[in-house]
């Protein structure tokens, strides 16, 4: 994480992303929380800074709580760059809070000159668990016959890199290769967590892992995803493994600090560490855990189809799933004079916001609700309507909002948004 | 296992680290973006530029003409007016490629601004002090500003010329000048810069495919629907504003006849009507010099990667909706845009949905077979 939110700040994203844009879209819920000026970059040091003591095992629990806070903070600023691997580190970091990650080979250690030998073992299977959840999820999301029968959007995303070296012109554009990927990419997702628990399986999987995810950094711009994927599933290693991998970072350490003066550290060994107040944490990484079983499926008390109308898409690791491009264009009514206009959104929201708003309806809402506010005054409360037209997973364009509702009347809520027009197709799967 | 592991090891990272341009296997002229590229260049960029700098050349020979001589006369003048719409006419077929040299001195703002800022164009000519580099001076030059200088100073032919040679002579020159230097500056880049273009076949945000794409869309949504229908018919204002149409001058002068063998028929519909045809034709792949046309274009493409056949098929639909949007602009309304849009702004408006409803079609539907982003992006997806 220290690495991303470096990537982040050199990259200039702080700036453009969140200090730049005039408007940024909010979740439901959490509209106060805002970038604040250049106070911004606050926020980004505190996260750098704590993902740095977590890493080095200082002060550990005020760090990832602090590191969970700030993380947190800056996802929910603009919903424009939800990442489902975000949400990852949000929920995972969360988690951290409860697991004594510093148990053993942590700065803690030496500040409190105490360390253990073990920790109970929930709080492993807690890791293993969260991650089997998303890829267990991500699998269970291809399952849809767009995926799996149309090899879509796969198709159209392979078939764009042709410019690759030695597969680009060739393997990625055949049709057996589209469909070869959508079903393999299907599968890894639900067997790999399995892989990875069995002791015989567990070093092909961790390759296949590896494989798997540079592979998929290599065709699509997906960031930090891969590397964190790769290096949160050692988790399933053995503690043999890791004591392995401890032990040659400490003779580093030990030849580094040879040069170095330094005391000679006492350290009392404890056998198990024991949670203070075991049975309220196992109740709160429970509850967590339940939470996250079951988000993913509110899907279902929503009408429609769930690619098209996205009520309950986020948050439910369907990653890389759908091509989804929007053209949408806001009508300014004014019920004074009837007279209309065609607003020019390049002028409210950056190119990357235009997109995301283009294709997804509470965007939409929450946008039509801004310029409803611009556009008005005193004694003209206009109106605002949406022209928009969306294409999903290679179908034809189709008109995707009603264009006779003013969405000035419209509220976001966890009701159905009923002006999101139909698909008028269906997409079996789960 | 060892060996397992090294084999993946290394063809993987062959992958991963090979850079250089390959040869890719051809699967198709579906596939084939060095045609592509080089049908635009030969069909397209080559001879419409060309045409340009010709027809440009002819109207600067006129005005230089008439500057080292005792300025313009009735026929002088007539001849400037043919000279000056036959370049107009000309440039509708440059305008969509704003790449290379042209996007970087601005060519396209510095020839076709309009309205005409004409407090600017009156300050510069008092002062004679002016820098048309500078883009506060946007809106006083290139074509626009000679639709003022050639129709807008003056009510009658005896008060044009009156005033063109007494007063306006000098910016006519400079605002002349300058464009041939434009011209030439892209004109000749395009010498070398051909090289990269023509090679440029990579799916990034700056590779030459993906650029001429995005220009063309930009091109019809904002040059030609917007600029030359949309803003005029009041669309994205309270109401409509005529008075910002292409060519607005010459329109209102010559509402009622020019006289002199020089036909008001000559302007209006004819301007958005070469701009159209200059759509088509890079979008199914005909030369519009020769009116041949060629295999691979954006047309043939799609038909290659949308599945869907015949009239379904995507290129086939963009195709008949533009024709659609071309006859309507031929038949449908007055060849002088201010008088439809002052008389029958909805008819107008009519035309205009028609040419919208093909924006649909090329920003999400074409965009998505071709997956090029529409504006660069830079930002992790998951």
């Amino acid at each position: 994480m220290c690495y991303s939110i470096a990537r982040f700040y050199f990259k200039g994203w702080i700036e453009e992303l969140y200090i730049k844009p005039d408007f940024h879209f909010s979740y439901y819920g959490f509209e106060w929380i805002k970038p604040i000026g250049e106070f911004t970059y606050l926020i980004f040091i505190v996260c750098f800074i704590s993902s740095l003591f977590v890493m080095i095992g200082l002060k550990y629990k005020s760090s990832i709580i602090l590191f969970f806070l700030s993380f947190t903070y800056i996802e929910l600023m603009d919903k424009t760059t939800y990442l489902n691997h975000y949400y990852f580190i949000s929920i995972l970091s969360f988690l951290l809070i409860f697991i004594p990650a510093n148990a053993t080979f942590s700065v803690d250690n030496i500040i409190n000159q105490k360390k253990f030998t073990s920790i109970p073992r929930w709080s492993v299977d807690a890791l293993k668990l969260l991650i089997t959840i998303v890829y267990l999820y991500a699998g269970i999301a291809k399952v849809n016959s767009d995926w799996l029968i149309e090899a879509m959007p796969l198709k159209i995303w392979l078939q764009s890199k042709y410019d690759l070296p030695l597969i680009g012109g060739s393997l990625l554009q055949m049709e057996w290769v589209h469909y070869a990927m959508s079903w393999g990419g299907m599968l890894y997702d639900l067997s790999i967590p399995f892989l990875l628990m069995i002791n015989k399986t567990r070093i092909m999987a961790f390759i296949l892992v590896i494989f798997f995810h540079v592979f998929t950094l290599v065709l699509f711009p997906i960031g930090m995803f891969p590397h964190i994927m790769i290096f949160s599933s050692m988790i399933f290693f053995s503690s043999n493994f890791h004591e392995k991998i401890l032990y040659q970072i400490r003779r580093v350490i030990t030849k580094v600090g040879k040069k170095v003066k330094s005391k000679k550290i006492h350290m009392k060994t404890s056998n198990l560490y024991i949670f203070p107040r075991q049975n309220l944490t196992l109740i709160a990484v429970t509850s967590f855990f339940i939470i996250q079983i079951l988000l993913p499926f509110r899907y279902q008390l929503y009408p429609g189809e769930l690619f098209w109308h996205e009520q309950g898409y986020r948050f439910s690791w369907r990653v890389m799933l759908i091509e989804k491009i929007g053209y949408t264009n806001f009508k300014i009514k004014s019920p004074n004079d009837g007279t209309s206009f065609m607003v020019d959104s390049s002028q409210h929201l950056t190119p990357f916001q235009l997109k995301q708003m283009s294709f997804q309806p509470d965007f939409i809402l929450e946008f039509a609700h801004y310029l409803g506010e611009k556009y008005s005054t005193e004694n003209n409360k206009v109106e605002v309507y949406a022209d928009s037209f969306v294409a999903l997973n290679g179908r034809p364009s189709k008109r995707f909002i009603d264009p006779d509702i003013n969405l000035i009347n419209e509220q976001e809520s966890f009701k159905d948004k009923t002006w999101i027009l139909p698909l008028g197709d269906e997409i079996k799967g789960i | 296992m060892k060996k397992y592991l090294l084999t993946l090891v290394v063809v993987f990272s062959f992958i991963t680290s090979c850079n250089d341009n390959i040869d890719t296997i051809d699967t198709g002229p579906a596939y084939d973006r060095e045609s592509l590229l080089s049908n635009w260049y030969n069909n397209h960029i080559y001879p419409n530029y060309n045409n340009f700098s010709s027809a440009l050349s002819n109207l600067k020979s006129k005005v230089d003409l008439a500057k080292s001589s005792e300025g313009f006369d009735k026929s002088s003048l007539s001849e400037l007016r043919k000279s000056f719409i036959e370049t107009y006419s000309k440039w509708q077929h440059v305008e969509m490629f704003n790449i290379g040299k042209a996007e970087e001195i601005y060519y396209n703002s510095t020839m076709n601004i309009y309205p005409v800022n004409t407090a600017r164009v009156e300050s510069n000519v008092e002062s004679g002090n002016y820098d048309l580099q500078n883009p506060n001076n946007y809106a006083a030059q290139g074509l626009p500003t000679l639709d003022y200088l050639l129709f807008g100073i003056g009510s009658n032919d005896t008060e044009v010329l009156e005033n063109l040679n007494s007063k306006y002579l000098n910016y006519l020159s400079s605002v002349v000048d300058e464009m041939s230097k434009n011209t030439s500056a892209v004109v000749n880049d395009w010498e070398t810069y051909k090289n990269e273009f023509l090679s440029s076949t990579e799916n990034t945000a700056t590779s030459a495919v993906n650029l001429m794409v995005n220009d063309f869309i930009y091109y019809y949504e904002k040059g030609f629907r917007a600029n030359k229908l949309g803003i005029p018919g009041g669309v994205f204002s309270s109401s409509p504003i005529p008075e910002n149409i292409e060519l607005y001058y010459g329109m209102v002068y010559c509402n009622d006849g020019c006289g002199d063998g020089f036909d008001r028929e000559d302007f209006g519909t004819q301007m958005s009507s070469y701009a159209m045809t200059a759509v088509r034709d890079f979008f199914e792949g005909t030369n519009t010099s020769t009116g041949s046309s060629y295999n691979v274009s954006l047309k043939s493409i799609l038909g290659e990667l949308d599945s869907n056949t015949g009239q379904d098929n995507l290129g086939n639909r963009i195709s008949s909706k533009l024709k659609i949007a071309s006859d309507k602009l031929t038949n449908d309304i007055d060849s002088n845009y201010y008088r439809q849009i002052v008389s029958d702004n909805n008819k107008f408006l009519q035309t205009y949905d028609a040419i919208q409803e093909v924006v649909v079609l090329l920003k999400v539907d074409m965009l998505q077979f071709l997956s090029i982003n529409v504006d660069y992006v830079d930002a992790d997806g998951d």
